[in-house]
């Protein structure tokens, strides 16, 4: 994986992992950033635990696969992302969700990127 | 002619008759209303105004237009030597707890503590759990209990108004905020914290915060209307903290008020008190250093001035027309005659102010906060408003000092208790009455008994104000006499204070105070011009011991060499904005770590 690939995966990792680690030290804020309020504390537990497993998985495999150079390790990271943009847009045609335009995208973005590392390494190797 | 005369006679008669009747039939339904009144339990309207002057409402001297506060003060007693605290969190906490702010844990705002203090205990700035508000006792006795506005008393969950006796509440969890969207004033807070029944709650676009906070009384009121339990209903307002911002319609009515400036203004205020009798004839005031000269000023700077006195005065009358609305819905509900208001300020007027908010620093600052200081739209939605140190000394006029101050201008603020039932009419209390005496008299006015060390299981401070009650039908009743125990100490961020009958000495740190204790006969002289320490050493030395028993009973704590409250403010706020930032930094190192070492292992391994 050459260097300009290592920083751009690099990149969308870190602010994964950010979120994640914000979802638990300060969930207020994050929420309410991720546009949605602070539910209440039965929903509260689903809301946090799975938005944070989710960051987690996405930004530490993703990590594990920069500094290993395993290709698969990839592969969740660009699921997670990609899933959830292809399922924000099934929320918006079949249950009237918002069409949130820039977090489809930037999980696009992330998925790509992500995809793009792993054909590198398979590439090299 | 005889028939003629003797028809007029039966007529006039008639209509004696007639008027008699109507009369007695009046005062039968006016006495029917007070028997009724005095047999069921009153609802209580706590009204508290934040930062207000002494004389800047129409009752104490004020020329600012306050006609629903002067009807109250006509129906009721107003008290012309009330002491609150210097500032906000310790004055609300002795308000609704009767007990001295240092035992309450609030002895300063959380925000302005110094870290060497927060080490102990009662030194968190928020109402600790030892304490039991008036809030909770009446709750317990079968009252529902409402509070609409800013709070300050503690922002996690267990401390906010929820668990502290209230049934419902918004309330505003910081020390002061915006009064026109939600947003914060000072760069210490991330955004305005503001709660209903316990949890964030955005505010509705259309928001002025007096106006929202009587419409949500009046909501709460409204939920229980045909209940048969009487309420407790504490409004307090966010008038007339900075921003100090006012809707335009009341702001043209002073924009010619003020433009002869403090000195004058001082002296009106002063003059008007005198013929009041709010202060006695032998009033002198001092010049505060802080100030300046009106005169020296560029007509564009005292056009400016005058323009930020006139929002003031605008903030003051718009709160006072929106304790009108609260006041004709009671009578709407039938529910004004077995009410009793009760209205204050928690200290005295606002110093913060900057002296000149257009220089250049100034506006830059204020721009980085989202607002400008621009004269045109000065007190309306996005501008940044206060009166300046010069115009706080004439809104706390003749006194001299204000808020975070020990000196009266700081301490001595409006108290009115008013309703059908207070017997006592139109009348004055020249009594040395505090702060901690709202909760007793509420208490003793509702018949809920005071908690005798004990409340809902735990072990909680007794109360140390006293009952006003007796002062509600003979206003003069004095309630603390010279006796040692009478004596009502205060201290704040060192500067300190004891009242005993007519004296008081105080200490002022900091500039412009000189550092040195000084006695004063605040009965005489209120505006605290002639120091009688040395003239009178043996009371002085008298209240000294006083005092010293007063700081051990109290855990005070000595301030820190240097200790400046507006740079502790900027280095909490920075503190407390910066931690969460800082947890999580730390903690995406840590994850971070083993990855960079086994990346940097393969890269030597290869």
């Amino acid at each position: 994986m050459n260097k300009l690939t290592r920083v751009l995966v690099v990149v969308p990792a870190l602010i994964l992992l950010f979120t994640g680690v914000r979802l638990i030290v300060d969930p207020a804020a994050t929420v309410e950033e991720l546009g949605m309020p602070l539910l209440d504390p039965l929903a509260r537990s689903t809301q946090l635990g799975d938005l944070t497993a989710f960051f987690f998985t996405a930004s530490l495999s993703a990590l594990i696969g920069i500094s290993t150079e395993q290709r698969f390790w990839f592969y969740p990271a660009a699921m997670l992302t990609g899933l959830a943009a292809l399922f924000r847009l099934l929320a918006w045609l079949l249950h009237d969700a918002a069409l949130t335009t820039q977090f489809i995208v930037m999980e696009m973005v992330f998925c790509s990127l992500f995809l793009l590392a792993a054909r590198q390494i398979g590439r090299d190797s | 002619m005889v028939h003629l005369r003797t028809m007029r006679g039966l007529s006039s008669l008639l209509c004696l008759a007639i008027l008699g009747f109507s009369v007695l039939t009046e005062q039968a339904k006016a006495k029917s209303i007070r028997d009724n009144s005095q047999t069921v339990r009153p609802n209580i309207v706590l009204l508290l105004a934040d930062d207000l002057g002494f004389t800047d409402i129409a009752p104490f001297g004020s020329e600012i237009s306050t006609p629903n506060l002067s009807a109250l003060a006509d129906n009721g007693v107003i008290y012309t030597n009330y002491h609150s605290a210097a500032n906000c969190a310790p004055a609300r906490a002795m308000l609704l707890t009767g007990v001295q702010s240092h035992r309450a844990g609030v002895p300063n705002i959380p925000e302005m503590i110094p870290a060497a203090q927060r080490q102990a205990e009662h030194y968190q700035g928020v109402l600790s759990r030892n304490v039991a508000t008036v809030a909770s006792l009446l709750q317990t006795e079968g009252y529902h209990t409402y509070i609409s506005g800013k709070w300050h008393l503690g922002h996690s969950k267990d401390l906010l108004p929820l668990n502290r006796g209230f049934e419902r509440s918004v309330a505003l969890a910081d020390s002061g905020a915006d009064n026109w969207e939600q947003k914060p004033y000072l760069p210490i807070y991330e955004k305005a914290n503001w709660y209903a029944d316990g949890e964030p709650f955005s505010l509705p676009d259309d928001f002025y915060s007096s106006e929202f906070l009587v419409d949500k009384t009046i909501e709460f009121i409204n939920s229980n209307k045909d209940s048969q339990q009487p309420f407790f209903a504490y409004v307090p307002f966010q008038a007339v903290h900075i921003p100090v911002q006012a809707p335009q319609e009341f702001i043209d009515k002073y924009m010619d008020t003020y433009e002869q400036g403090w000195h004058q203004l001082r002296q009106a205020r002063l003059k008007r008190a005198l013929s009041m009798g709010i202060v006695p004839q032998t009033t002198q005031m001092k010049e505060m250093a802080t100030t300046d000269k009106w005169s020296a000023l560029h007509p564009e700077r005292k056009r400016y001035e005058a323009k930020r006195m006139a929002v003031y005065a605008a903030m003051i009358e718009a709160m006072d027309h929106h304790i009108g609305r609260l006041i004709d819905y009671l009578k709407d509900i039938d529910q004004y005659h077995n009410t009793v208001f009760i209205f204050t300020s928690d200290n005295g007027s606002e110093v913060s102010g900057h002296p000149n908010p257009q220089h250049p620093l100034v506006r830059f600052a204020m721009n980085r906060q989202g607002y400008s200081t621009d004269y045109d739209n000065l007190g309306l939605k996005g501008s940044f408003n206060s009166i300046s140190p010069s115009f706080a000394s004439a809104s706390a006029s003749p006194l001299a000092y204000y808020k975070f101050f020990v000196g009266e201008g700081g301490l001595r603020v409006p108290l009115i208790i008013a309703g059908t039932r207070i017997s006592a009419k139109g009348q004055r209390s020249n009594i040395l009455s505090h702060v901690t005496d709202v909760t007793p008299t509420i208490l003793s006015l509702s018949d809920v008994k005071q908690p005798n060390g004990y409340f809902g299981g735990r072990a909680v401070e007794k109360i140390v104000g006293r009952d006003l009650s007796e002062t509600l039908s003979n206003p003069n009743t004095k309630i603390r006499t010279q006796r040692d125990s009478d004596a009502i100490g205060y201290e704040l961020a060192g500067n300190a204070v004891l009242f005993l009958g007519d004296y008081k000495i105080v200490l002022t740190k900091v500039s412009p105070g000189n550092g040195q204790w000084q006695l004063f006969n605040i009965a005489k002289d209120p505006g605290e011009t002639r120091d009688l320490s040395s003239k009178e050493p043996l009371r002085l030395q008298q209240m000294l011991n006083l005092y010293a028993q007063y700081e051990r009973d109290n855990g005070i704590l000595p301030i820190p060499e240097g200790f400046d409250r507006n740079r502790q403010a900027a280095i909490n706020g920075l503190l407390a904005r910066a931690k969460l930032p800082l947890i999580t930094l730390l903690i995406v190192s840590a994850i971070l770590l083993p990855f960079i070492w086994v990346y940097r292992l393969r890269k030597t391994v290869n």
